[in-house]
């Protein structure tokens, strides 16, 4: 008996030190009720094993498929596996071009590049903002696409191996140095060696080196004078540019209400090349008046359209929210509109009523 | 030898700058608090770094926190790891070992802490990128790490020999082991690994937790910082 006592006493206390010790599940976990068990390919190919109303929408649709004997073809199951790596690491990549990566490539076309490696945290887009402790997108991937559009073309005229595409590169080298942040960099005038395209080139370099420096006022009379010179190929887009400064710049009241009217007057102008991206500018615009009305208004409006779509089967909201918020937010924006109405401290009597011609009109 | 590393870490200690003794962690939520008195810091989530598909995908926080100037700030690096065990590969170390310091440095924040739920097999891979954050940012670095109530169990674990100066218990959401810990919290007692006795997580529902005696207490809300939460907390952790 002594000998069992002791065995059992023993146990005991190996169980409690091995409860101490140990991580543990409170029960054991014989499925899952989100999703399909591991490995999910299984699934995707069709082998559904024992479904669960519970698991989350986007396996039950591939069930649907392939219940109704319609297979997901080798081309959805690619974009299926896509998704879930989306999920999995929280980057959205439904661009299929990754511009920044490109022009790392293209710019080393030009002899002498300097070795470069983006920065893992900011991936030279984002930059840190002491007085909020946030990061924010400083140089989009529109800025990237531009540049390496631009040096391919300035390239076919003059030359991967010139003097004077050497001296385009190295300029916008220093343009995208701003990208995260860091001391500023702008670029040298340009030289009256450089062609006049290249010239113009350099001014609208130095101007959006002054933007994404941070250096507003420098930026805004930089573009002026672009917007006022016909010879340059930039003039068209200056204007926009010229607001999307004061855009960026607001801090305060009076500048929020420059920088909108500034947005409204560019719409009159009925530039047609304008009117998408200033339409889309004038909306960021107006959210970041931090009306916070207006931002209940919206989550709320969001809610009502993403509980519309989600029962009609489609999601267009994430698309339209794309084009409102800046590229991360918009990558789990369908997830956080939940929490938004959350992140303002305001009752429901101090709600104020959308402007008029924004939020209205606003076709999604 | 462990005895060794213990005493080289804690000797390192004593040339880092210490955070105040109460820290509010503040994560994905826009929030203001300029109202912090000076014996309270923040730790905010500065930046996530998730491990997947063989790499390390780096996320920057962007949700505004506004604290007054002089404020102790904390940056948090948050890893995620694999939804399923894998083996963590030498590049991914190297990435998140990079991130880490370039969030350290971007931020400029006071201190650094690392929140990573690491599993048995991930602890030699995150006992290597504490390593090389440490090699880069050098011994005047404050680092901490949280740690889950399980691997304070004992006097000795692979805690004992990391090259931080913090270690710091997340006494929430504990799982299997919640009722056993919070029975020796209530007390006043401590966790039986010496590392894990100086500082102490709790959440605001828990702040019962923290009641024994200690260098520093981190709280983790649910919900916003409201200034009153805020006003709860700073007259409950005197």
């Amino acid at each position: 008996m002594k000998p069992l006592v002791a065995v059992l006493a023993a146990s005991i206390l190996t169980l409690a030190l091995a409860i101490a010790c140990s991580p543990s599940f409170p029960k054991a976990v014989f499925t899952f009720a989100r999703h399909p068990d591991f490995p999910r390919t299984r699934y995707l190919a069709g082998e559904l094993g024992i479904l669960q109303p519970t698991y989350a929408r986007s396996y039950l649709v591939i069930a649907y498929r392939y219940l109704q004997d319609h297979p997901l073809s080798a081309d959805e199951r690619q974009q299926v596996r896509e998704y879930w790596k989306d999920r999995q690491t929280g980057q959205w990549d439904n661009t299929a071009t990754d511009w920044p990566g490109k022009w790392e490539k293209i710019r080393h076309k030009v002899p002498s590049a300097v070795p470069h490696a983006p920065n893992p945290v900011t991936g030279d887009r984002y930059a840190y903002a002491p007085p909020t402790n946030d990061f924010f997108l400083n140089c989009a991937d529109d800025a990237y696409q531009t540049a390496v559009l631009t040096l391919r073309e300035r390239a076919a005229r003059f030359g991967y191996q010139s003097a004077a595409l050497r001296s385009w590169r190295d300029a916008q080298d220093m343009v995208f140095h701003n990208c995260d942040g860091k001391t500023p960099a702008i670029p040298p005038p340009a030289g009256q060696a450089l062609p006049p395209l290249l010239r113009s080139d350099r001014a609208y370099q130095i101007a959006a080196a002054h933007f994404y420096a941070g250096q507003h006022n420098e930026a805004v009379a930089a573009f002026r004078a672009i917007a006022t010179d016909a010879s340059s190929p930039w003039q068209w887009i200056a204007p926009y540019l010229v607001v999307r400064t004061l855009a960026r710049a607001a801090v305060d009241g009076r500048s929020k209400d420059l920088a909108e009217k500034a947005a409204r007057d560019l719409l009159a102008s009925r530039d047609p090349r304008l009117h998408a991206m200033t339409t889309v500018l004038l909306r960021r615009v107006i959210l970041k008046q931090r009306d916070e009305g207006y931002f209940h208004e919206l989550s709320q409006h969001g809610l009502r359209q993403l509980r519309s779509r989600l029962a009609g089967g489609t999601l267009g909201l994430h698309q339209s929210l794309r084009r409102l918020y800046p590229l991360p937010f918009a990558g789990s924006a369908v997830r956080r509109l939940e929490r938004l109405d959350s992140y303002l401290p305001v009752s429901r009597q101090q709600l104020l009523r959308p402007r008029a011609g924004t939020l209205a009109a606003d076709p999604q | 030898m462990p005895a060794f590393y213990l005493l080289a870490s804690l000797l390192l200690l004593s040339d880092a700058t210490a955070p105040p003794p109460l820290m509010l962690w503040v994560w994905e939520r826009p929030s203001d608090l300029r109202s912090l008195p000076a014996r309270a810091g923040v730790a905010f989530l500065a930046s996530t770094v998730t491990l997947a598909a063989g790499k390390a995908f780096v996320t920057p926080r962007f949700q505004p926190l506004q604290v007054k100037p002089g404020t102790f700030r904390m940056a948090v690096v948050r890893i995620e790891g694999p939804v399923v065990p894998v083996v963590l590969t030498h590049a991914q170390r190297d990435r998140t070992a990079a991130a880490i310091v370039q969030t350290a440095r971007l931020v400029n924040a006071d201190a650094l802490q690392v929140d990573f739920d690491a599993r048995l097999s991930e602890r030699a891979f995150y006992s290597a990128v504490l390593k090389d954050v440490r090699q880069a940012l050098g011994p005047r670095q404050f680092l901490s790490i949280t740690a889950l109530v399980s691997w304070c169990g004992a006097p000795q674990t692979w805690l004992n020999i990391l090259p931080v100066n913090e270690v710091v218990p997340m006494a929430f959401e504990m799982g299997s082991g919640a009722a056993a810990a919070e029975t020796l919290l209530r007390s006043g007692g401590h966790f039986p690994n010496p590392r894990c006795q100086a500082a102490i997580g709790v959440s605001t529902e828990g702040l019962a937790l923290a009641k024994g005696a200690y260098t520093r207490r981190y709280i983790f809300p649910y919900g916003e910082w409201t200034e009153t939460l805020l006003r709860s907390v700073l007259n409950t952790i005197q």
